[in-house]
């Protein structure tokens, strides 16, 4: 297949004006947002998406792109001077950069996590254009029984790798499914769980619950916690960039196999950044000459880590553009992103909107190269005073951010209503342990579940159980049980196996 | 004091909507219940499973994980949300925000007024911009165009 015709084709598109400075734009609302603690690059997307409603596809894509990027290596600056992770993704980054800040070393330890960043980002663009092409052409010889496992697989996956806990996870992918369902039935038009609310009758939006669930819990949870005393200016003492730029063939190693995890982790759905992140650190670890150093401010174990959250960061959409499965909450987002812009995830985005697609692709190698110049000494300098906003007023300001943006979507107060309402429920789910993004997957993969399963029964008029007996569904049945069930046993052996070398 | 662990609440409480939920999907069509029925039997069974573990975990370990870190500040948010909702459809939107988040920040102890104003003018100032002037959305009505009227 020919891979760079279609990638040279949409670079005209993307070098636009509008284009490069909603890039700009989104790499810089990424690393305030990310460098914040708590907000995450999926509440990012999710409160910021109403705003690309009026853009233009590809421009809406690139500002995504660049807030995804910016956010994983924003949550490095707080990670590195305060030790509170800004994303999920970078606790390991805790690990070496807080005791290389407390040496002295926080504008080394942050230009070592900006090049790790940028370069892990850029590599997995790469591996994103190499593999989503041909793997979506695999898709079309799916056809509704397949669809359906892959959208089960999807789910189970989703819910085994995101939590500790099996049965909550499940639990979450059924509410998940159970909201999608709610409005007309695709089918037959008949009125399900709508209890007489026309709002309801044409589903319930995937942006309005993307913003209650994701941007409304962390303000109670920010409101709840005692305010951290806002840090004080500071200055980071940075090394001369060149002098770390010439450390890098140092990192080729450890880059090497944080690169390998993030793409093998980023294909999986639901396994996400911080996993991979926690692997590349341990391989690194493993692999130095002087493992003691880990944990006491290595550079690194910075740079493991932070190559490795970002080597998932377009991994983790291949399989969103080419099966309609997210890898991730934040792939979740990027897809209600895509469907909210009338593009359908699958072989059609490739026919039919190959310049988006490609465009996309190229827009996330670029804003991972964007992050270098914006992510320099000064900006991280300035970034690093973001810290500085007091809490009671940025919760404020994302309440009634998340108003406009749920009110946006369709003019209506009923979904300000709707989106306060999953905003609670996420803070229910967050303090029982249960999961978010099985949820906003199964609102996205419920009705194409649904409308699979029904198709495939209707195709089985010689009753030949079609869903269980064409090998593509077969294969992904043996991978569904070897997903739900491998992993949890291999917990419980891992944990007994733990207990019997503490009692020996 | 007896305590109930959040699980048993969970899993109760999910086990007995999506029981109803069955109940309720048995008056929809042949084949529209379908869907509906697979997804609420296991939602069923998975809550009274969720809810008999949180109680023998309770039982074994008689550890209870704390819901609220801070309840006050939880109903105050949540009250806010409420008058924010009821000023949206009474004020309009910019008057809210104007309202709601100087009242937010003085609520959860940051209280000085210079910071506050002048963050709350520029977040209304970008909002007009980006989402009044440039993309053309009608935001709710501010309550000076009802009074006009």
């Amino acid at each position: 297949m020919d891979l760079f015709t279609p990638l040279l084709n949409a670079i005209p598109a993307v070098m636009t004006f509008p284009n490069l400075l909603a890039m700009v734009g989104g790499v810089l609302a990424g690393i305030i947002v990310g460098s914040l603690p708590g907000l995450t690059a999926t509440m990012s997307i999710a409160v910021l998406l109403p705003l690309t409603f009026a853009m233009d596809p590809l421009v809406a894509l690139g500002m995504m792109a660049g807030i995804y990027n910016g956010a994983m290596y924003g949550g490095a600056i707080p990670a590195i001077l305060l030790r509170i992770p800004g994303t999920p993704a970078a606790i390991v980054t805790t690990f070496d950069g807080y005791p290389l800040a407390q040496q002295g070393k926080a504008g080394y330890a942050l230009q070592i996590a900006l090049l790790s960043s940028a370069f892990g980002g850029m590599m997995s663009a790469v591996a994103m254009m190499i593999l989503a092409p041909p793997l979506s052409l695999v898709t079309l010889a799916f056809g509704p029984p397949e669809v359906f496992w892959v959208g089960i697989f999807g789910m189970a996956a989703v819910s085994v790798f995101l939590g500790d806990d099996l049965p909550k996870g499940l639990l979450a992918a059924l509410l998940g499914l159970f909201v999608g369902m709610i409005g007309l039935d695709p089918v037959m038009s008949t009125d399900r769980f709508t209890f007489g609310a026309l709002e309801l009758e044409s589903g319930i939006d995937i942006v309005v619950l993307m913003v209650g669930l994701y941007a409304i819990p962390p303000c109670i949870d920010m409101a709840e916690e005692t305010f951290r005393k806002a840090k004080t200016g500071q200055k980071l003492e940075f090394a001369p960039f060149m002098q770390t730029v010439r450390e890098i063939p140092r990192f080729f190693k450890v880059w090497s196999w944080a690169y390998i995890y993030g793409i093998f982790v980023g294909l999986l759905p639901g396994a996400s950044g911080s996993f991979v992140s926690f692997l590349a650190y341990e391989r690194a670890k493993k692999m130095s000459k002087d493992p003691q150093s880990f944990g006491k401010g290595n550079p690194e174990g910075v740079a493991a880590s932070e190559f490795g959250n970002n080597a998932d960061n377009a991994a983790a959409l291949i399989p969103t553009v080419t099966l309609g499965i997210p890898g991730s909450s934040v792939a979740a987002v990027i897809m209600g992103g895509l469907l909210v812009h009338g593009l359908q995830p699958g072989p059609d985005l490739f026919r039919n909107s190959a310049d988006i697609i490609y465009g996309f692709m190229i827009q996330m190698f670029l804003t991972s190269l964007i992050l270098i110049p914006l992510g320099g000494s000064f900006a991280t300098n300035l970034f690093a005073q973001v810290l500085r906003i007091p809490r009671p007023l940025l919760i404020g300001l994302i309440l009634c951010l998340s108003i406009v943006g749920a009110y946006c979507v369709q003019n209506s107060i009923f979904d300000v209503w709707l989106m306060f309402g999953f905003g609670l429920l996420g803070y229910v789910m967050s303090k029982t342990g249960l999961p978010l993004a099985p949820v906003a997957l199964g609102v996205i993969l419920g009705p194409l579940i649904e409308s699979n399963l029904r198709l495939s029964l209707l195709l089985d008029v010689r009753n030949e159980h079609i869903l269980f007996t064409r090998p593509i569904c077969m294969v992904l049945i043996a991978l569904l049980v070897l997903t739900t069930v491998f992993p949890p046993l291999w917990k419980r052996f891992s944990a007994r196996r733990k207990k019997a070398q503490d009692a020996a | 004091m007896k305590t109930i662990h959040n699980d048993v609440v969970l899993g109760t409480s999910v086990a007995v909507l999506a029981a109803l939920g069955c109940w309720r999907a048995m008056d929809f069509g042949a084949d529209a219940r379908v869907f509906p029925l697979l997804v609420l039997m296991p939602a069923t069974v998975i809550g009274v499973l969720i809810a008999v573990r949180g109680q023998m975990r309770l039982w074994r370990e008689r550890d209870n994980p704390r819901f609220f870190v801070n309840p006050i500040r939880f109903f105050q948010i949540v009250f806010i949300m409420g008058l924010a909702l009821f000023g949206l459809q009474y004020l309009g939107f910019l008057t809210t925000s104007a309202i709601t988040i100087p009242v937010i920040s003085f609520l959860l102890g940051f209280r000085k007024p210079l910071p506050v104003f002048v963050t709350t003018g520029l977040f209304l100032v970008i909002v007009y911009i980006v989402f009044i002037q440039i993309l053309s959305r009608p935001l709710p009505a501010e309550i000076w165009t009802w009074l006009g009227n």
